[in-house]
C-alpha cells in the first residue's frame, strides 16, 4: 500500500460549477458553485474559498466561507463563516474568527443524515437568529437577501 | 495541535494576507490523512507470527502438534535403548575378555600342572616324557595313578629287594668269609623300616627276636618242615659245612629238649645253614622281615643250602 498523500488543490481564481466530489482530501481555495463531497481524509476550505452548497466530507475544516449545509463524519473545526445547518459525528472545535448561522447538531457516527432539501422552520428559524445582527452587516447577507 | 495550526493559518492569513503555501496544506491534510492507520498494518502483519500460513499450514501444523508430543516419548525411547545398547555391549566385552582370560589361565593352569605331574612322575617313571603330554590333561588319573603306583611299588620295591637280595645272596657267598653285615644294613635299613610297619612281619619280627636270642630255636622250628624238602640236597652238596657247623649244632640242646627227638635229629641235617647265617645274622633277620612266609620258607630253605642257592640265585637273576 502506498504512503502517498492524495490531496486535491484548488486554488484560488478557479470557480466550478456543479458537484465536486473526491475520494480524498481536498483544499479548495476558489469559488464553487455546487455541493462539495470528499468521502475520505480532509475537506479544507480555505481561507477566501466559497462554496455555494452543501458540504460532507469526513473531517471538515472551513476558514472560508460556506453557504450551505456542514455534514461531518468526523472532526469539525471552524473558523469563518458557514452558513446553513451543522451536523457532526465526533468532535467540533471553532475558532476565534468562527460564524455560525444555522443549528448545531451532533448525530450518531453510523447515521448518515442527508439534509432534506426543504429545511425544516425550526432549523431556518435557530440559524437566522444568531445571524440577523450580522445579516445586515455581511455581504452574505446582501447577496442571499438579493438572491431570494 | 490542531488548534494551534488552526492559529498558525489565521495568523498567517491575519497578519501577511497570504494563502497557504503547499508545505503547509500537505501538512494539515497528514494530520487527517487515512493512511496513517493503514500504513502500520503490513508492519504489524509481518510482525505476527505467520498469519498468512494458518489456512496452508493447517496439516502441517496438526502433523507438528503430533510429532510435539511424540517427540519427547521418541526421545526416551531412544535413550533408554541407547543406554541398554551400551551396557549389553559393555557386558559382553566383558564376558568375552573374561573369557578370554579364564581360557587363558585355564591353559596357563593345565601348562603349569603338567610339569609338576611329571616332575612327580619322573622319579618313579624316568620314561615318561613322551607320556607326559597325554597324561597331563587329565589330573586325575595322574594323581591316582601314583597313589596306585605307590602302594604297587611297595611291592615292586620288594621286587626289587628280592634282586637286591638275590644279589646279595650271590654276593654272599663270596662274602661269606666277611662277617661285614654293615654294608648291606643302610640298604636293607628303608626296607627294614616298612617292614616293620606291618604286623605280619613284626609278628616276625618279634619271632626273629626270639630267634636271634636263641639262633638255634628257629632253625630247629623250620627244621622239621624243611626237612622233607632241605635234607635231600643238603648232605650231597654240603658235606664240609656239617662238619664244620657239627660243633655249632650241639649248642641247641634247648631247642633239642623243646623240639621232639626224632625232630632235633633231622635238623640236624639242616645245620649247614648256620655258617652262612652266622657270618650275616642280621641280614638273615631282615630277609625274613621283608619277605612273605612263603619266601620265608624259600628263603630258609635257601639258608639251608648255600651252594644251591647261589645256583639258584643265578637262575633268578637270569630270570630278570
Amino acid at each position: 500500500m502506498k504512503n502517498e498523500l492524495s490531496i486535491t488543490l484548488v486554488s484560488a481564481g478557479c470557480t466550478i460549477s456543479g458537484d465536486l466530489i473526491v475520494d480524498h482530501g481536498i483544499s479548495y481555495f476558489g469559488l464553487l458553485d455546487g455541493g462539495l463531497i470528499s468521502t475520505q481524509g480532509l475537506l479544507h476550505v480555505g481561507d477566501r474559498g466559497l462554496i455555494k452548497g452543501n458540504v460532507q466530507g469526513d473531517h471538515v475544516r472551513i476558514d472560508g466561507r460556506v453557504d450551505g449545509n456542514v455534514h461531518a463524519r468526523g472532526t469539525l473545526e471552524i473558523n469563518g463563516h458557514v452558513s446553513g445547518d451543522i451536523m457532526y459525528c465526533g468532535t467540533i472545535r471553532l475558532g476565534p474568527r468562527a460564524a455560525l448561522n444555522g443549528t448545531l447538531k451532533r448525530v450518531a457516527r453510523m447515521l448518515t443524515v442527508e439534509p432534506a432539501s426543504s429545511e425544516s422552520p425550526e432549523l431556518a428559524a435557530t440559524a437566522s437568529a444568531p445571524a440577523a445582527p450580522e445579516r445586515a452587516e455581511s455581504n452574505v447577507t446582501e447577496f442571499t437577501r438579493a438572491k431570494a | 495541535m490542531t488548534s494551534g495550526g488552526i492559529g498558525q493559518v489565521v495568523s498567517q492569513t491575519t497578519r501577511k494576507g497570504i494563502f497557504m503555501d503547499i508545505r503547509e496544506i500537505q501538512r494539515l491534510h497528514a494530520q487527517f490523512a487515512p493512511d496513517s492507520m493503514v500504513i502500520d498494518l503490513p508492519r504489524q502483519i509481518a510482525a505476527l507470527p505467520a498469519p498468512g500460513d494458518h489456512s496452508e499450514s493447517d496439516p502441517s501444523r496438526a502433523m507438528h502438534a503430533r510429532m510435539a508430543g511424540v517427540a519427547p516419548r521418541a526421545r526416551q525411547a531412544a535413550i533408554g535403548l541407547a543406554i541398554a545398547a551400551m551396557v549389553a555391549m559393555t557386558g559382553m566385552g566383558a564376558a568375552s575378555l573374561y573369557r578370554n582370560f579364564q581360557a587363558g589361565h585355564h591353559s596357563a593352569s593345565t601348562v603349569s600342572t603338567a610339569p609338576e605331574q611329571k616332575s612327580d612322575a619322573s622319579p618313579q617313571t624316568t620314561e615318561k616324557p613322551a607320556f607326559q603330554e597325554v597324561d597331563a590333561t587329565p589330573a586325575h588319573p595322574v594323581s591316582a595313578a601314583p597313589t596306585l603306583s605307590a602302594s604297587d611299588f611297595a611291592s615292586a620295591g620288594s621286587l626289587g629287594l628280592t634282586a637286591d637280595q638275590f644279589r646279595n645272596s650271590l654276593k654272599s657267598p663270596a662274602r661269606a668269609g666277611q662277617p661285614v653285615t654293615s654294608p648291606s644294613a643302610p640298604a636293607l635299613s628303608s626296607e627294614a623300616q616298612l617292614a616293620a610297619v606291618s604286623p605280619i612281619h613284626r609278628a616276625g619280627a618279634s619271632r626273629e627276636a626270639a630267634a636271634a636270642a636263641t639262633q638255634p630255636t628257629p632253625r630247629a622250628e623250620p627244621a622239621p618242615v624243611q626237612a622233607v624238602v632241605v635234607a635231600k640236597p643238603a648232605p650231597a652238596a654240603q658235606t664240609k659245612a656239617q662238619s664244620a657247623q657239627a660243633a655249632q649244632v650241639t649248642q641247641p640242646p634247648a631247642a633239642a629238649a623243646q623240639a621232639p627227638a626224632p625232630v632235633a635229629q633231622a635238623a640236624q641235617p639242616a645245620q649247614p645253614v648256620q655258617p652262612a647265617e652266622a657270618a650275616k645274622p642280621a641280614r638273615a633277620a631282615h630277609r625274613h622281615i621283608s619277605r612273605p612266609r612263603a619266601d620265608q620258607n624259600a628263603e630258609s630253605n635257601s639258608d639251608a643250602r648255600p651252594s644251591a642257592e647261589s645256583r639258584a640265585g643265578s637262575a633268578e637273576v637270569k630270570m630278570f
